[in-house]
């Protein structure tokens, strides 16, 4: 993409230099709370993001040490259904969405040549309200019975039977919420209206492309999420019976309107990680996007599809064999657009330049380990198979490989690819690779024995289990301690980048194309101020 | 206000009205 000038403030309106005081951000921790800028508050998802990984991932640690052995070592049963049910909840609505969010603050405007985004005010409190909800969370752990201990996906009658920290847990619900519909707005109004001349839709990057139909996604399913977790409310608290089938009320209705909810949200924490690998793989490659539109036509076929695919969350709940087959065959032609992405992401590799920095090992493992998730998704597509396989830890298998190999390796292959641009220091690439590799390894030692221990017919969400599922639970809780110990790594890579390094360039990559890449790295406090001119 | 920022406006509120009628649809239109 070829742009006319260097465009900072600098450069557009010379004799104002992007130094000068009140260009620059402001000092001390007051910045951070009253920020309206869209770096800043892309910077403060991510650090919120890697928190939250913090906290959910001590609570899986404690997940895998309790179940390193047959019987109860480390935790009672009450507890571990609470770090479950936490772990969820924190990794989906506390690490994966604030991550992608920031990558949207940080890239979107500087992708589309957009000074900032469409409401910057809006967009601090989008950010400010998740710390709160957060704490909700996590604090109702100390509260009189303890966090949530249903499971992240809430059911009734169990929801409807808990103590104070359910209504806490709702109502934390209900502000993520809200942050989240805020959020999508700013996105989608950013992307309609701010694009720089000449950025039309067909040539915006994917990243953004992904994101575009993500915001739509959220706006339409969590509001439902919201009407769902608000009728729990009212049935706790004010004598309805929406799903209390004491009152004459339904609990399987809970599960509908939730997973209406619930299957779009699991494009929504995966569209963005493939917008990332879209941008990565054509730098490493050096060769642009193989089908670029074919590229966004399958992102929104799978996002059109997601709406129709909710009751296979359901087939064991009770329902007719031609609602069973529905769900079966919808659910199976989503592998046709999402083959076609990897099919485009493969292309894009053949016969491509190509060099392995730690973005695009991340990027590549994504595609293979991505790619095992959504297979052993088809499995469990097929109504007899998921009949046999429901609640066991094949789920957990699968549902890990789709959002740890693929959400959270792509938020890491993003985090390696961008932060030279927002720091201006290279990152150690010798700690990138032990991490990816540490990782790489440790993941697989973690989630693929699980799909045997599934098989063999081991429950999910139980603390203890019988003897014959010993070895294979032993060995995942090894990978386990050596994946959550070589995260600290990344730790230090951010960090190290973040305080010094090797200077780095505007174009941080010799084969990275887009708007971004004509900033400076870091680019200065206020970019595009001016809309860059695109050719 | 420009007319960027009116358009900017018409947008996010069209979405806030979606995302609004969505929520009743889910709660309320159950009552129904």
């Amino acid at each position: 993409m070829n742009v006319s000038a260097n465009p900072t403030v600098e450069a557009l309106e010379p004799g104002h230099p992007a130094a000068h005081g009140h260009h620059g951000a402001p000092a001390g921790l007051w910045r951070w709370v009253t920020t309206t800028n869209h770096k800043d508050i892309g910077t403060l998802y991510l650090w919120f993001a890697a928190t939250m990984f913090l906290v959910g991932g001590l609570m899986a640690m404690v997940i895998r040490a309790e179940l390193f052995q047959p019987g109860l070592q480390v935790v009672q049963p009450e507890m571990f259904n609470q770090l479950t049910t936490l772990h969820g909840l924190i990794m989906i609505f506390g690490v994966i969405m604030p991550a992608f969010t920031g990558f949207a603050n940080w890239q979107i405007p500087l992708m589309i040549g957009a000074p900032d985004m469409a409401f910057p005010r809006m967009n601090n409190w989008s950010f400010w309200l998740l710390p709160v909800a957060g704490a909700f969370l996590i604090g109702s752990m100390f509260l009189p019975g303890g966090a949530v201990a249903g499971g992240w996906t809430m059911y009734p009658p169990l929801y409807l039977q808990g103590g104070i920290s359910y209504d806490l847990t709702i109502f934390a619900i209900h502000i993520m919420g809200a942050s989240s519909i805020m959020g999508a707005i700013n996105i989608i109004t950013t992307i309609l209206n701010l694009r720089a001349p000449g950025m039309n839709l067909m040539r915006m990057p994917l990243f953004v492309w992904t994101w575009l139909i993500t915001a739509f996604l959220l706006i339409a399913v969590m509001p439902v999420l919201a009407g769902a977790v608000t009728m729990l409310l009212t049935d706790r608290n004010f004598g309805t019976h929406f799903f209390s089938a004491a009152g004459g009320g339904d609990p399987v209705m809970f599960q509908h309107i939730f997973w209406f909810f619930g299957h779009p949200e699991v494009y929504i924490l995966i569209l963005p990680a493939f917008g990332i690998i879209s941008s990565i793989i054509p730098t490493f490659a050096r060769k642009p996007l193989f089908g670029y539109a074919s590229m966004v036509y399958a992102t929104a076929s799978i996002a059109i599809l997601s709406f129709i695919v909710w009751g296979h969350h359901m087939f064991t709940v009770g329902m007719p064999a031609a609602m069973q087959l529905f769900f079966m065959y919808a659910t199976m032609l989503i592998a046709v657009p999402t083959g076609v992405k990897v099919f485009n992401w493969v292309a894009t590799m053949w016969k491509g330049s190509l060099t392995f920095e730690t973005p695009m090992l991340f990027a590549v493992a994504f595609v293979c380990l991505f790619t095992i998730g959504g297979f052993s998704g088809l499995v469990l597509a097929m109504v007899p198979v998921d009949v046999q396989l429901q609640d066991t830890y094949y789920v957990v298998a699968h549902f890990h490989y789709v959002l740890v190999t693929g959400a959270l390796f792509a938020i890491f292959a993003g985090i390696y690819y961008w932060l030279p641009k927002w720091t201006g220091h290279m990152v150690d690439e010798t700690l990138g690779r032990w991490h990816f590799w540490l990782s790489t390894l440790s993941v697989n030692v973690l989630f693929f024995p699980m799909h045997f221990l599934g098989l063999a017919g081991m429950p999910r969400r139980i603390p203890d289990y019988a003897l014959q599922f010993a070895d294979f639970n032993r060995i995942a809780s090894l990978g386990g301690f050596v994946f959550g110990a070589s995260q600290i790594l990344l730790l230090v890579v951010i960090v190290k980048c973040i305080r010094g390094g090797a200077k780095a360039e505007a174009r941080v990559w010799e084969g990275a194309q887009g708007l971004e890449w004509t900033l400076p790295s870091p680019p200065p406090y206020h970019t595009f101020a001016t809309p860059p001119e695109l050719k | 206000m420009t007319e960027l920022e009116r358009r900017n406006q018409r947008t996010a509120l069209t979405l806030a009205g979606v995302a609004l009628a969505l929520f009743l649809i889910s709660f309320l239109g159950y009552l129904a």
